[in-house]
């Protein structure tokens, strides 16, 4: 279908109109000629202004326990609601019977891992796991048969999109970074992930494996690894997903 | 659309200078892309005309950061695409693109009546599906159709990084897909 789709989109391309492009130059040239407009911060004084800026700092780490990481709220709850999706929450499974899909896949895999032995999507791609089977490098997660879970939740991480919910006693909440991006690292029993899917709707599941996690986001991609590596080896393959 | 003109560096080199007629030649040769980009985002040609403009004139007032050397394209459409974000006065408009009425279309490309009628239904399905994608899908769907713009430019446009281009393009593309619907069963023919 990919193929197909693609085609489709280029055909469409060679029928689509844009307007009449407006000429540009001399009304940028007129512009240019006249002096900047001096910004908000520009008048103050750089002492003042550097004061402003310390009280942000302050302000943002008085958040920082639930606002770490863009777009991801965690909150530590006396005891988890009923999750509205608990059949299946790894989604349809994806074939990868084509080059493209695994190519595709390839593009949320941890290089250091390699690909995937089983992918899966929720929805329309809105979350992306990939499943590694248990091995001697990837102890087994709970029975599951599974070593490691990559999960990539898409979306503009706008606001408070995606929250966890874990149970405050016994969860383990390590503020980390990964790659430079601030993240957390999550140990103790099961929790709660809920997320605003691209149709504005909530959703929340409960996590199907309760091996420690690993959350943070980048580039507006909220990702997840649970694993039993512990939190250097999960790290390091974490950030061996390419930039 | 590959609008680079041959002296580019030496043109940006000019305009870092306060060569303002260099500057000028390189609205001209960008002025295209950055209005079509500028549409894309806000939807609407006269915002687009007003986000370009001023893009344009951040980045001359910008160009003493302009990295020299780099291309410069993707510096100005990311420039571009802030702007035009901050313009929209709708974070949710849909594509204020039209398809080219079919009696217009190119003579060669319609074999026959019933072959034209089957495409133009398609595409009009195709261009629904796109308008009905989110934003940010939409974004990466016409940057990379409807403008021809290289990963590293969408990636600017859109403020990710080049790296996450190709694994948006692929969601995108499966939202796409799922928003055809049964519509699509002539992409599995």
């Amino acid at each position: 279908m990919t193929d197909r789709l693609d085609a489709a989109l280029a055909d469409l391309a060679s029928a689509i109109e844009f307007p009449r492009t407006p000429e540009l130059r001399s009304a940028v040239a007129a512009r240019t000629a006249e002096p900047p407009r001096r910004g908000w911060l520009a008048p103050l004084p750089r002492a003042l202004a550097l004061a402003l800026v310390a009280l942000v700092l302050l302000a943002t780490a008085a958040a920082a326990l639930v606002l770490v990481v863009p777009g991801l709220r965690l909150t530590l709850v006396p005891s988890l609601p009923t999750a509205s999706v608990s059949a299946d929450p790894l989604g349809t499974r994806l074939a990868l019977g084509t080059a493209v899909e695994v190519d595709e896949v390839a593009a949320f895999a941890p290089e250091a891992l390699g690909p995937p032995d089983e992918a899966y999507v929720v929805g329309d791609r809105e979350v992306v796991s990939l499943v590694y089977s248990a091995s001697t490098e990837l102890p087994e997660l709970r029975g599951a048969g599974i070593g490691l879970l990559v999960q990539a939740i898409d979306g503009a991480i706008e606001g408070d999109q995606v929250e966890k919910l874990a149970v405050e006693a016994g969860a383990g909440v390590t503020a980390v970074s990964v790659d430079g991006e601030p993240g957390y690292w999550i140990t103790g029993p099961p929790h709660l992930l809920r997320y605003i899917g691209p149709d504005g709707e909530q959703r929340s599941e409960a996590t199907r494996l309760v091996g420690d996690t690993l959350v943070w986001a980048r580039d507006g991609t909220l990702y997840r690894i649970e694993s039993g590596l512990g939190l250097t080896d999960t790290r390091r393959i974490a950030e061996s997903i390419r930039p | 659309m590959e609008d680079r003109p041959p002296d580019e560096p030496e043109l940006v080199s000019r305009a870092r200078r306060g060569d303002e007629a260099a500057f000028g030649a390189l609205v001209d040769a960008f002025a295209d892309i950055a209005f079509r980009t500028a549409y894309l985002v806000t939807g609407d040609a006269a915002e687009a005309e007003d986000a370009a403009q001023e893009a344009f004139v951040k980045a001359y007032r910008a160009l003493d950061r302009f990295r020299e050397g780099s291309p410069f394209r993707p510096w100005l459409l990311r420039i571009v695409g802030n702007t035009a974000r901050n313009r929209r006065r709708s974070a949710n408009r849909q594509l204020g693109l039209r398809l080219r009425a079919e009696a217009q279309a190119p003579v060669e490309t319609s074999p026959s009546p019933e072959t034209g009628l089957l495409r133009d239904e398609r595409r009009r399905a195709l261009f629904a599906a796109i308008n009905a994608l989110p934003p940010h899908d939409r974004l990466v769907i016409g940057g990379r159709y409807f403008l021809e713009l290289t990963e590293a430019e969408i990636a600017a446009l859109a403020g990710v990084a080049p790296g996450t281009v190709k694994s948006r393009l692929f969601r995108a593309r499966g939202r796409l897909a799922g928003a055809l619907g049964p519509r699509a069963e002539w992409l599995d023919d």
